[in-house]
C-alpha cells in the first residue's frame, strides 16, 4: 500500500482547464473523498491517478514514485467505474480474473485470489453469471470486486454508486467504508453527493472549478467551511445566506442589520468589512420561543413545508428575497403564507465577505 | 403504450403492404417463371398449371453454374475475410485512438463509398494488367476488398465508438494490450455488427457483377452473376431456364441472410437501442 500525492497537477484541454494547480498529500491508508459539482474538476483529479489523463502541468505520485509517464497498469492501481465498465461477454468468474490473467499470474492463485474477492462481496453463487444477467447492485459487487482481487496500492472509485437506487446506495455506502476499513487500501473516491462523501470520507476535498475549495475531515468543513461555496456545498438543505450591512463603531462592527433582523457581536474586536453575508444552517434556525441563546424573533412569510416525518423544514422569507430555512418540529402546525416569529441559534451564524465570499468568522 | 388511431394502423398496414409487395414482386415474377415448363413463355406473375423443376437441373449442367460458384464462393469467401479483418482494425483505430491526422485519413476511406467503381475501372484494369493479374480470383478479390473496406471501416468505427469508453479504460487499467483488447474486449461487444458486415459484404461480394466481366477473360474465374449472364445469353428465349439460372445465383445469399438474419438485425440496431 501507498500514499499518493499531487504536486501543482494541472490538466488542461485545449483552452479549459479542468484541474488547476493541486497539491494535495494522500496518507497511505487513508480514504479520500472528491466532492463538488460537475465540472469541477474531481474526476479529472482521480483520471490522473489512473493514467487514463496525462498530466499538462505538475507531477502524481504513487508510494513517493513520480508516475507522470508510467502506464495506467503499471501503475498498481484498481478502478471501480461510474456504469461499472464490466466486460459484457465475460462470466463474472472471468471478469474478476481479467487482470491477473493478463499479469500472467499462476492459475491457482488466480483461482484463490478470485474465490476470496467473491467471498468478501458475498458473490460466489454469481461466479458462472454474465453481466447482463444480474442486477445493478450485483454488478456493482461484482465491479468492487474486480478492484479487489486485484490486491492494489491505490482503489480508484468514480462515483461508483451514483447507479443505485437510495437505498441500496446507503447500504453499498457503509459496506464500501467497512470493507476499505478492513483492508486498509488507500482509497480515492469521486462523489458529487455531500453526503456520501461526509459519511465515508477520513478526509475530503471540495473541488470546484477545477480549483481545491477545501480540505478537511467531515466535521471540519461542515463547522469550519472556507467559504460561502464549502458552506452552501455541504450539508443539506444548504446553508441560508442572507446579505446584511454593518454598522461600526470605530474599528469594531456593534451591529449587523437587515430589515427586522439585527445581530450584535458579542464583545471584542471585529473587524468587519461594510457588506457581510451571514450563513445559517437550518438546525440553527428555529420557530421563535422565548429564552435560550435565540437571536430575534424576526418574523416571516412561510413559503414552503417539507414534512420529513421526524422534522419539518420550513422555508421562510425572512427580508426581500432572502429566505431562511428552519427546522421545525415534526408536528408543525403552520402552512404556506401564513407569518411566523423565527430565531437564530447564538454562536451558530458564520460571517463572510460579501466581495471574496470567504469565512470571516462565527458569532 | 401509445394507443394509434384506427386511421395511423390503416395507414401503416397499407405502406407496410405496399412496400412488401414492390419488395416481392419481381423476386416471386422470377421463382414463378423458374417453374414453368421449359421454353414456355410466362406471360403474367402467376403460377404454372404444373410447376417444372427440371429447369433448375438443366440450368445448373448447362450454365456451368458449379464451375461459377467456386468461383464466386472463393472470391466472397476471401473477400469477406480479408474485407472484415481489415474493416475491423481500421475501425478500431478510428474508432478508440487518437493520432495526428486520423480525421484526413478516415475522409479518404469515406471516399470509397462515394466513388463508384465504374469511374476507376479502366485504370484499375491496366493496373491489373500491370500486376498480370487479369483473369485471376487474386485480383477480384483484392479490388472488391479495396471497395469493401470503405464501409467496413466506416461501418466498425461506428460499431467501436458505441463501446462506453470505460469499457476500453478498464481494460486497459487491467493491463490488456491495444491487440488484446482489441480481440478480447472490443470484437465480442461489437459481435453483432460484425456479423451483420459479413452477410453485407458477402451478399455485395456475390453479387458483384462488373469486376468479374472486366477482369476475368476465362470461364474458369466468372463468378456465378457474371456467368448468369452468358448463360442468359445463350438461351435468351428460354425464359423458364433462365429465370432458374438467376434464381440459383440468389440462393446462396438468401441462405447465408436466412442464417445470420437475427444477429444481422441486431446489429444493424446496435447503437440505435440503448441496452
Amino acid at each position: 500500500m501507498a500514499g499518493v500525492a499531487y504536486r501543482e497537477a494541472t490538466k488542461r484541454f485545449g483552452d479549459v482547464t479542468a484541474l488547476s494547480d493541486l497539491t494535495l498529500e494522500i496518507a497511505d491508508g487513508e480514504f479520500l473523498v472528491l466532492v463538488g459539482p460537475s465540472g469541477s474538476g474531481k474526476t479529472t483529479a482521480l483520471r490522473l491517478v489512473a493514467g487514463l489523463e496525462a498530466l499538462s502541468a505538475g507531477q502524481v505520485l504513487i508510494g513517493g514514485r513520480v508516475i507522470n509517464r508510467v502506464a495506467p497498469k503499471d501503475r498498481d492501481i484498481a478502478m471501480v467505474f461510474q456504469d461499472y465498465a464490466l466486460y459484457p461477454q465475460m462470466t463474472v468468474q472471468q471478469n474478476l480474473a481479467f487482470a491477473l490473467k493478463m499479469r500472467k499470474s499462476p492459475r491457482a492463485e488466480i483461482e484463490q485470489r478470485v474465490r476470496r474477492a467473491a467471498a468478501t462481496l458475498g458473490i460466489e453463487e454469481l461466479l458462472q453469471r454474465k453481466p447482463r444477467a444480474l442486477s445493478g447492485g450485483q454488478r456493482q459487487r461484482v465491479a468492487l470486486g474486480r478492484a479487489l482481487v486485484r490486491e492494489p496500492q491505490v482503489f480508484l472509485m468514480d462515483e461508483p454508486l451514483s447507479n443505485l437506487d437510495a437505498k441500496l446506495r446507503v447500504q453499498t455506502r457503509s459496506e464500501i467504508k467497512r470493507l476499505q476499513q478492513q483492508i486498509g487500501t488507500t482509497t480515492i473516491y469521486v462523489t458529487h453527493d455531500q453526503v456520501e462523501a461526509m459519511t465515508m470520507g477520513d478526509r475530503v476535498v471540495v473541488m470546484r472549478d477545477g480549483l481545491l475549495a477545501q480540505v478537511g475531515s467531515p466535521r471540519q468543513l461542515y463547522e469550519q467551511p472556507a467559504d460561502m461555496f464549502v458552506a452552501g456545498f455541504i450539508g443539506s438543505p444548504s446553508m441560508s445566506f442572507i446579505p446584511v450591512s454593518v454598522t461600526s463603531n470605530g474599528n469594531s462592527a456593534v451591529a449587523l442589520s437587515c430589515g427586522e433582523l439585527r445581530i450584535e457581536p458579542p464583545a471584542g474586536a471585529w473587524q468587519l468589512p461594510d457588506d457581510v453575508i451571514i450563513g445559517v444552517r437550518p438546525e440553527h434556525a428555529r420557530v421563535w420561543r422565548d429564552g435560550g441563546r435565540m437571536i430575534g424573533p424576526i418574523s416571516g412569510r412561510i413559503e414552503y413545508v417539507e414534512m420529513l416525518g421526524r422534522e419539518t423544514l420550513v422555508g421562510v422569507a425572512v427580508t426581500d428575497g432572502t429566505r431562511l430555512v428552519v427546522d421545525a418540529d415534526a408536528d408543525f402546525g403552520h402552512r404556506p403564507g401564513d407569518t411566523i416569529p423565527v430565531g437564530i441559534e447564538s454562536g451558530r451564524i458564520y460571517l463572510f465577505d460579501s466581495k471574496t465570499e470567504k469565512a470571516l468568522g462565527r458569532i | 403504450m401509445n394507443t394509434a388511431s384506427r386511421a395511423q394502423v390503416a395507414l401503416n398496414y397499407t405502406l407496410l403492404i405496399l412496400f412488401t409487395f414492390l419488395a416481392v414482386y419481381p423476386i416471386a415474377g422470377v421463382f414463378l417463371a423458374s417453374v414453368y415448363p421449359s421454353r414456355t413463355q410466362p406471360t403474367s406473375i402467376a403460377p404454372p398449371s404444373h410447376f417444372d423443376f427440371h429447369n433448375f437441373v438443366t440450368a445448373w449442367t448447362q450454365g456451368h453454374f458449379a464451375l461459377y460458384f467456386r468461383s464466386s464462393a472463393i472470391v466472397a469467401v476471401s473477400v469477406v475475410v480479408g474485407s472484415t479483418i481489415i474493416s475491423i482494425l481500421g475501425g478500431y483505430a478510428f474508432g478508440t485512438m487518437r493520432f495526428r491526422g486520423s480525421k484526413i485519413l478516415f475522409y479518404s476511406f469515406i471516399l470509397g463509398l462515394i466513388i463508384p467503381t465504374e469511374a476507376t475501372i479502366v485504370s484499375l484494369y491496366y493496373d491489373i494488367r500491370a500486376l498480370h493479374l487479369i483473369d485471376t480470383w487474386t485480383a477480384l478479390i483484392l479490388v472488391e476488398v479495396s471497395g469493401e473496406v470503405a464501409f467496413g471501416v466506416f461501418w466498425m468505427r461506428a460499431a467501436f465508438l458505441a463501446a462506453p469508453r470505460s469499457l476500453i479504460e478498464a481494460a486497459r487499467i487491467d493491463g490488456a494490450s491495444s491487440w488484446r483488447l482489441l480481440w478480447r474486449i472490443m470484437v465480442p461487444f461489437a459481435w453483432p455488427a460484425i456479423l451483420t458486415l459479413t452477410v453485407l459484404t458477402f451478399a455485395d461480394s456475390w453479387n458483384e457483377f462488373f469486376l468479374p466481366l472486366v477482369l476475368t477473360t476465362s470461364n474458369q474465374h466468372l463468378t456465378a452473376p457474371a456467368g448468369l449472364q452468358l448463360f442468359s445469353g445463350q438461351y435468351t428465349m428460354n425464359t423458364p431456364l433462365v429465370s432458374a439460372g438467376a434464381v440459383i445465383v440468389a440462393v446462396p445469399v438468401i441462405v447465408v441472410f436466412v442464417l445470420l438474419q437475427r444477429q444481422f438485425i441486431r446489429g444493424v440496431l446496435t447503437g440505435a437501442v440503448k441496452g
